[in-house]
């Protein structure tokens, strides 16, 4: 039993509540329920008004690299599992990288994708620690969203060219549902939804990142190529679940 | 039944969102669900804490004597069907700092006054209208929480010395719980937990307050000693009724 009356730690943001500006330079909220965001390039947020429901429109720069993340957290596996499910819509994909799911670190100010995709095969990064989640690479050869998870760039199952895709491309103005969950031993599974599927298992993991790592949940678009466009991602919700530490 | 369908008001603030650009300000200000008010010279910061999972909000007090600052949910009228709040918060040093964490009736948005503070052995009451909570000062002769409650600086129960002692004194950078409630009487019950055990009753005491007044519940932090003062937030809670009548 906890020391308190409130163990579970659930964040449900739909966007009905949010402040359009560019966005600044360090660690900020975005909307009223927890959600909180950092930035490379710093673009902007926007509203929808054409469809229902709150939705946030992230607008990133045209430089190469820029980049938004959208997080709640950190939480620790261990403390009863971790959840998080986010509903997005890529505008257009032959401009952009997403990664959707947990990632151990993330810096304030230069934001690092923890995995990206090119060609046939993921490049895993630095400074990202753990990690989990679904990734879509416009550098792709073939356009698909691939599972991956791991830690310190290391990945947990093979990721590589069609060994982790899900066999559904995001498509441009669509909107896809990925779910994804850590259990206290750190299993993990991957899910994704289409515009008019229901959540599908597209991949499953054991023990895929250390015991002691704090994991944020995220959405994170960045920019790929120099273009005269901005990047438009558009966040119907966000979720995630943790529960709290009652050691510390 | 009421005129409406949301006759509860609950308020649970995880401090998973929030900002870390202002800080200090003489106004009643939002941070996350939670108002907070500063003393008008105060000069204090927000920050992230990073290194523990769960949100966790860290505020700083400038190192002048008695500054502090006081978040808020609120205010409730305990008549209204009672009202409750709890919070999990630790500080860096038990050696500096004073806090106060329950209900108080006057939140004064520029300069908020701790409602109760304790030096060598006795409680000091503020005047600032009714109260009820646990505090704890580094003045005091013997570290610990002490319950206290009442209303225009007059007590509603001995508190003084040993006589409303959790005998659970805080520790630096351990987590307590504590939870005040008031029912629809201003009957008070005091509840604390400490790192290692879940909350227990430290006090119950009838008709502490007016049940008709309006409380804020509040988790307050004033420096001693000209030092600064550090607390962690992990979350804080309040419930109330909706007033129909009014």
């Amino acid at each position: 039993m906890g020391q308190g009356s409130f163990g579970t730690i659930e964040v449900m943001e739909h966007f009905t509540c949010f402040q359009t500006a560019t966005m600044g330079t360090t660690k900020l909220p975005v909307g009223c329920e927890g959600v909180m965001y950092c930035s490379a390039g710093e673009g902007s947020f926007e509203e929808t008004i054409d469809e229902p429901g709150g939705i946030l429109n992230v607008l990133l720069d045209t430089n190469d690299d820029e980049n938004c993340v959208l997080y709640v957290g950190p939480f620790k596996p261990s403390d009863g599992g971790v959840v998080m499910e986010a509903r997005i819509k890529i505008a257009d994909i032959t401009n952009e990288a997403m990664f959707v799911g947990f990632q151990e670190t993330l810096n304030a100010t230069t934001p690092v994708m923890c995995a990206e995709f090119a060609t046939e095969s993921f490049a895993y990064n630095a400074s990202c620690g753990g990690f989990a989640g679904l990734q879509f690479d416009k550098d792709a050869t073939t356009a698909d969203w691939r599972a991956t998870a791991g830690d310190n760039q290391i990945p947990d199952f093979v990721c590589d060219s069609d060994d982790a895709r899900a066999y559904n491309a995001p498509v441009n103005d669509k909107w896809d549902v990925i779910r994804v969950e850590l259990d206290p031993n750190r299993d993990t599974r991957i899910y994704l939804g289409e515009d008019t599927g229901a959540l599908k298992l597209v991949k499953s993991g054991t023990a895929v990142m250390a015991d002691s790592c704090l994991v944020h949940a995220v959405v994170m678009m960045e920019h790929r190529a120099v273009s005269d466009t901005t990047d438009l991602l558009e966040v119907d919700y966000f979720y995630a679940k943790g529960y709290r530490d009652w050691t510390v | 039944m009421g005129i409406g369908n949301k006759g509860r008001i609950e308020v649970l603030e995880h401090f998973m969102g929030y900002s870390t650009e202002s800080a200090q300000e003489a106004l009643r200000l939002p941070q996350g669900k939670v108002n907070y008010c500063a003393d008008s010279a105060a000069s204090g910061v927000f920050a992230l804490v990073t290194d523990e999972p769960g949100g966790i909000l860290q505020i700083t007090t400038d190192t002048t004597d008695n500054h502090g600052y006081a978040f808020s949910i609120g205010p409730f009228a305990p008549s209204d069907g009672g009202c409750a709040m709890e919070a999990r918060f630790k500080v860096d040093a038990v050696d500096d700092l004073a806090v106060y964490c329950g209900f108080s009736e006057t939140l004064a948005a520029a300069g908020p006054v701790m409602p109760a503070e304790f030096a060598t052995e006795s409680f000091i009451y503020n005047g600032t209208g009714g109260m009820a909570g646990l505090q704890f000062d580094a003045d005091g002769t013997t570290d610990d929480w002490r319950a206290c409650g009442g209303d225009a600086a007059a007590a509603a129960f001995d508190a003084d010395s040993d006589a409303t002692r959790a005998n659970q004194a805080p520790v630096a950078d351990e987590f307590d719980v504590i939870r005040v409630e008031i029912n629809p009487h201003g009957d008070v019950d005091y509840w604390l937990a400490d790192k290692k055990n879940g909350l227990r009753l430290i006090k119950h005491a009838d008709s502490v307050v007016t049940a008709t007044d309006v409380q804020f519940a509040v988790l307050m932090l004033e420096s001693r000693a000209n030092a600064a003062a550090v607390m962690e937030i992990d979350y804080m809670y309040a419930s109330g009724g909706t007033d129909w009548t009014q």
